[in-house]
């Protein structure tokens, strides 16, 4: 059977996507509980944006997202310096120190090229989505017209978004993992992403299951679908392959690997 | 186009499952036709979340006639009898052309030690057929697969649900025991098809999906798009599983 897809009929030919992909999750960097290979060194992480055809990878720093955030963003603001338009970057806000110490680091980059949001992580920084202690990186997010993304795993996560995406509605927030592998929780990701204009999906996961991006698709629209990867957290081109051979039509596959992050990024990526 | 063999695809419900994804016999193995995998082994869900023995009885009815399809069956220690004595269930084996077996220790409530599951261990050696384990507790412990490694040398296991965070382990169990190989359905670190090729060459590596809980897509494209040699990427997606089949002997 020929695939009815270009490309998933292109992967299956070995031949490159011939699409250009924006992918809204990456990071750069060590990270304490694995090996990644390369040490996912800037340059390894360029060398497989080019086999998975990716275009602009929107990342943070793992420093930025564990311990040192202002080292994290750093590196991350200098990546994007190095390699204008192929790197955007999402500064990281760690909400457990004193909100002006970490605004006063994000104040520092934001006129840096490719800085385009926040980055918020519930997980390694242990502080909830809806926590008032992220509240600044809201303020300062709605102020500068930038995006705000969030890791999200489990049903409290979500829940914590939504608050934040309706008292936040010039935000666009985008929601990390989709909520992760439990499957109440991307189900309340996909009514989020429904209700509210400003929330967005993100496929970032390393359990690839079938029939989620259809169901994403079918319950939220494309259009609030946008492809992620965790590069170098994750290998990306399972993630593509994902969405290459999703049972939609390839005009949908376009919004979700690149048009709707492009969209996002129009007059916010310079 | 790779010609891609899929070392770990379920027929049969299970008890937890996504929406949207695919229902049925026909539409799993139409779907893999689409990721453009035309073999696979197969088991039933009912021989992992049931007894063995109900699933493996299942498992003929729904791939009887479908070309490309190869039976693998659940097996667990003779203690109980449920599937025979160790004759019957080797000559069981053969006569339903097996070509792979799952050992479920945590599903099943057997214990993994070579004092009670030994002579199931030492026939499948015997046999060489390969052996799909998981490595989590309370499958098996690294120490315990360690274990199941070096005592039966001769054994293929082929680890499944390999997670993105054992490299710092499991590549020593690598380097120390050649009969392991690793399936690669949740296996995504980042170059980590490359890495492990690099290290331990292309032989360790099998292709699998997890059709149809996990998408087929996501393998097929991981490899398709890696910069290997074809030669490796083809040993990945079906020189090794072919190899490792060719080597059962039922009557040894």
């Amino acid at each position: 059977m020929t695939p009815e897809s270009r490309f998933a009929a292109n992967i299956l030919a070995g031949r490159p996507m011939g699409f250009p992909i924006v992918d809204c999750h990456g990071h750069l960097g060590t990270f304490s509980a694995m090996h990644i290979p390369f040490d996912a060194d800037l340059d390894s992480v360029l060398r497989m944006m080019d086999l998975y055809g990716c275009e602009t990878l929107c990342l943070s720093h793992n420093a930025a997202i564990t311990s040192d955030a202002p080292g994290g963003n750093l590196l991350a603001c200098r990546a994007a310096a190095e390699h204008p338009g192929r790197i955007a970057v999402y500064l990281a806000f760690n909400p457990n120190y004193p909100a002006a110490y970490g605004l006063a680091d994000i104040e520092s980059h934001a006129a840096d090229r490719g800085v385009i949001g926040i980055k918020l992580h519930t997980e390694t920084h242990q502080v909830p989505a809806a926590d008032p202690r992220n509240d600044p990186a809201y303020e300062m997010a709605r102020g500068r017209h930038w995006v705000v993304l969030s890791h999200t795993w489990g049903v409290a996560d979500i829940k914590g978004m939504e608050h934040m995406a309706r008292r936040y509605p010039e935000v666009p927030v985008i929601m990390g993992h989709s909520g992760g592998t439990e499957f109440a929780a991307v189900y309340e990701a996909i009514r989020v992403a429904r209700q509210c204009p400003n929330a967005f999906l993100d496929l970032t996961l390393s359990g690839h299951f079938e029939g989620l991006v259809e169901l994403c698709v079918k319950e939220a629209g494309a259009e609030k679908v946008l492809f992620g990867s965790d590069v170098p957290f994750l290998d990306p081109r399972g993630s593509v392959g994902r969405v290459a051979f999703a049972r939609i039509p390839d005009a949908d596959k376009e919004k979700i690997l690149g048009d709707n992050m492009r969209g996002l990024l129009r007059d916010r990526f310079r | 186009m790779l010609p891609f063999f899929d070392a770990h695809v379920t027929v049969g419900p299970r008890k937890v499952v996504f929406k949207e994804q695919v229902g049925g016999t026909e539409a799993t193995f139409r779907r893999l036709e689409e990721c453009g995998i035309r073999e696979s082994l197969v088991h039933h869900t009912r021989s992992v979340e049931d007894a063995p023995q109900t699933g493996n009885r299942l498992l003929a009815g729904e791939i009887r006639g479908r070309p490309g399809t190869h039976p693998v069956w659940a097996l667990m220690p003779f203690s109980t009898g449920e599937l025979g004595t160790p004759v019957e269930v080797r000559a069981a084996l053969k006569a339903e052309g097996i070509r792979a077996v799952i050992l479920a220790p945590a599903a099943h409530q057997w214990n993994n030690a070579e004092w009670c599951a030994g002579d199931l261990y030492a026939m499948l050696e015997a046999m060489r057929m390969p052996v799909f384990v998981r490595y989590r507790p309370p499958d098996y412990t690294w120490d315990e697969l360690h274990s199941l490694l070096v005592n039966h040398p001769r054994l293929p296991v082929i680890l499944r649900n390999v997670h993105y965070t054992v490299d710092r382990t499991l590549f020593r169990l690598l380097d120390l025991c050649p009969n392991l190989h690793m399936e690669t359905s949740k296996y995504v670190v980042f170059f980590g098809i490359e890495d492990v090729v690099r290290r331990f060459g292309a032989e360790r590596l099998i292709f699998g999906s997890e059709t149809p809980f996990l998408s087929p897509g996501s393998p097929v494209t991981a490899l398709a798009l890696s910069p290997l040699p074809q030669g490796d990427k083809e040993k990945i997606a079906r020189g090794n599983l072919v190899r490792l089949l060719e080597g059962i002997d039922y009557d040894a």
